[in-house]
């Protein structure tokens, strides 16, 4: 259908603009840039060593920055600004174990990591275990787990960078007429149910899929330390902009205490009489409605809303009412070009929260569906395990403590990444409890709320330009969790599978075309899984990041640490702990009909998993044959000059 | 009788540190969890207390403990840990190529 035959009543008012596009483009530029000169050093190295772990020589703040650029990833630059903005200061509570990550992730494993995987030779975390245990069936049993929830990971990472870009673009003419000329080419059907969103993840996958393939390990440390910078530049100037928009933090948290949290519901939308043409009311739109008692209201559209031409109804349609008085009074409705009435408007209080001021900066939090709210004691008590000891399992991280190149270089990388998280997490929190002041109603749309907010912010202080660079920093977040994670695919894959089990003489040039073949092969399948997203982003990212943890953390520490550990120890810690963690997830789904994780006795699944891979993993080792004297004196005794 | 081989030095050196990052985590995670759980939950808007334009539970909970914590990574870092070599084994058994490891990285500090 064309646009003559399109009435907007309400078109969506835009805050990005080509200047946006350009400092945005001027970025992209720069990581290709990188990524050519990290593949011309390529040429001249080993190829398996080099395009995985940059030859094992990372100084401190390729080290410091990759390794920190990568943990943060588009959960902490999309769904944890979402969630600050839904449930308020006591998400500064929520992330607080990050001001240990640093020294937690950074020293419970990485020195003796690097060392083993020197004296075994390994390039990748399931090679770990293979040599140290000498057993070929554990590193494939590892490399099975972690090729499954890695994919899971960058399913979720695509779908982020693509939401982040969607915002970022929408209001670009050059981007709207490409997205209704892919619209036309792609027809109806699952792959194209948001044609803005299916042409970000498209370019997206492309930048980032050719990057990575092209340069290896040494281009995705690069631009990962770029990243890093534009991630910590982007956020100290979001705060900046936000204080001086605010008139400073106390003010603004007096204003987000008298906050009451809004009802979330339905609404159909309705005209008068038919009309000759379609009818739609943009997304994001506010309307004022009549209460049952007659008082004035006003509630915002969650999706764009279509009246069929010659019909008066639209269909049901998702609505966030607002209910704190000074909102109502401040908000200005929408000015409608045709009238348009809200009909059937159910909505529904929160489960927590609801109707009382205070909320926003008190535990635990509002909640639209819990009864206990958002924080309860044992969550608090779960996250600070969580973020701490799930940072330190990632097999991501712990290729990078492989990759470093001396213990100088970890002891400064533990003081860099500290204060590298201090400007950003607690930052993040101060930022967008603002941004419930100056963006009402967003609660259905949060994951947003980070790009929304830094277009907003550059928009108001006359700045455009900024926000090319603001939003490019949650998506520096999400490109270099996912180049890693797109790498560590590939080399588990060439290194784990092929070069192990296959063709263990594979010459190098059949391992460097297998290599980029893997890597585009699996960007594409992650691109498409990305396609028909799912809605809970944050819920996927925590899933698969628990799953990694569970799987490896505890069995990982084991293996250099604990002399005795053996392959059956890891094996079985490694498959206890996830079908824990797996039967907690299916169980919630049973009772709570959502994915996600089911708190028993009110902790985290995640906390349950570790508990049980540590029990599986000791329990498997102490019941089995100890692990060869030879291995032993070689990872753990000095070796005799 | 063979003497009983010596365990390697950064094992050793890491097992120690490893205990030390334990301890830390513990007194935060009691601190932070502790403190917050008791002075930070259903709180009346109208006695709320600010420090620095935050909730005043936020800076002795949150805020606070965050810079003690740099203090102590800090400390941890240029201090505690020890400075263990940890060197290649020959580069013949890992690939069967010979790579130069020391040059050109000056692009990554």
């Amino acid at each position: 259908m064309g646009e003559s035959d399109v009435i907007q009543a309400v078109t969506r008012g835009g805050v990005s603009s080509n200047a946006a596009l350009v400092s945005f483009t001027i970025y992209l530029g720069v990581v290709f840039v990188l990524a050519w000169l990290a593949g011309k050093i390529m040429a001249k190295r080993e190829f398996v060593n080099e395009y995985f772990l940059g030859s094992r020589n990372l100084g401190t703040w390729a080290f410091a920055l990759t390794f920190a650029a990568t943990a943060s990833s588009g959960g902490s630059f999309m769904g944890f600004p979402g969630l600050i903005y839904t449930h308020g200061w006591v998400l500064a509570f929520w992330i607080a174990s990050y001001m240990v990550v640093p020294i937690v992730a950074l020293a419970l494993l990485a020195k003796r990591l690097n060392q083993v995987a020197r004296k075994a030779g390994a390039v990748t975390v399931p090679e770990i275990l293979r040599e140290r245990f000498g057993s070929s069936m554990v590193g494939t049993i590892a490399t099975v787990f972690l090729l499954l929830f890695l994919f899971c990971y960058l399913v979720a990472q695509f779908i982020a960078g693509s939401e982040i870009l969607a915002v970022l673009f929408r209001d670009v003419e050059v981007f709207k007429s490409t997205v209704s000329w892919a619209s036309e080419a792609l027809g109806d059907g699952w792959w194209n149910e948001k044609t803005d969103y299916t042409v970000c993840l498209v370019f997206f996958a492309f930048a980032v899929i050719l990057y990575t393939t092209y340069g290896g390990f040494r281009a995705v440390v690069w631009t990962d330390v770029m990243q890093g910078f534009v991630m910590v530049i982007g956020v100290l100037v979001m705060l900046v902009l936000v204080l001086q928009q605010t008139g400073g933090l106390g003010k603004a948290t007096r204003e987000v205490a008298k906050m009451i949290p809004p009802e979330k519901g339905e609404a159909v939308l309705a005209l008068d009489a038919p009309m000759d043409s379609v009818v739609e009311v943009a997304d994001g739109a506010w309307l004022a409605i009549k209460d049952d008692e007659g008082e004035d209201g006003i509630i915002r559209l969650g999706d764009l809303v279509r009246i069929p031409a010659g019909e008066t109804r639209s269909e049901k349609v998702k609505v966030v009412r607002i209910i704190t008085p000074e909102e109502i009074a401040k908000i200005k409705p929408d000015e409608l070009k045709v009238p348009v009435k809200v009909v059937e408007l159910e909505t529904k209080p929160y489960a927590y929260g609801a109707g009382k001021t205070g909320g926003y900066v008190s535990g635990p939090g509002p909640d639209a569906t819990k009864s206990v709210g958002f924080l309860s004691a044992g969550m608090a008590f779960s996250f600070f395990v969580f973020w701490a000891f799930g940072g330190a399992g990632q097999p991501s991280s712990m290729v990078r403590q492989m990759a470093f190149r001396d213990s100088r270089t970890l002891k400064n990388s533990i003081v860099t990444v500290s204060i590298y998280y201090s400007l950003i997490y607690f930052t993040l929190v101060v930022i967008f409890v603002c941004a419930r002041i100056y963006l009402p109603g967003r609660e259905l749309t949060s994951n947003r709320i980070m790009p929304e907010f830094a277009t907003f912010l550059t928009a108001a202080a006359n700045v455009p330009w900024l926000a090319g660079l603001v939003v490019a920093a949650p998506f520096a977040a999400v490109m270099s969790s996912v180049d890693s994670f797109l790498l560590m695919f590939s080399s588990g894959i060439v290194r784990d599978v092929y070069q192990k089990q296959i063709n263990p003489d594979a010459k190098e040039k059949q391992i460097r075309v297998l290599t980029y073949t893997s890597t585009a092969v699996v960007g594409i399948a992650a691109t498409i899984a990305a396609l028909n997203p799912p809605e809970f982003l944050q819920t996927l990212i925590v899933f698969s990041t628990s799953g990694l943890a569970v799987g490896f953390l505890v069995p990982m520490a084991l293996t250099i640490y604990w002399p005795r550990m053996n392959a059956a120890g890891v094996i079985s810690g490694m498959s206890g702990g996830c079908l824990v963690l797996l039967a907690l997830y299916i169980t919630n789904n049973v009772v709570n009909g959502k994915f996600g994780s089911y708190q028993l006795l009110g902790f985290d699944s995640f906390i349950w998993g570790v508990i049980a891979s540590a029990v599986f993993a000791v329990g498997g080792a102490l019941a089995t044959a100890p692990p060869s004297e030879s291995l032993v004196r070689k990872f753990f005794h000095q070796e005799k000059s | 009788m063979p003497s009983e081989p010596k365990f390697d030095t950064v094992y050793v050196n890491a097992r120690r540190e490893t205990v030390f990052v334990l301890i830390v985590w513990i007194v935060f995670c009691v601190w932070v969890v502790g403190y917050c759980l008791s002075a930070g939950y259903n709180i009346d808007p109208e006695n709320l207390n600010t420090v620095l334009g935050m909730p005043a539970w936020i800076f002795w909970g949150v805020g606070l403990p965050w810079v003690m914590a740099n203090v102590v990574a800090i400390y941890f870092g240029l201090k505690f840990m020890a400075d263990d070599p940890l060197e290649d084994p020959p580069v013949e058994q890992r690939t069967g190529k010979k790579e130069d490891s020391t040059e050109e990285e000056s692009k990554n500090g």
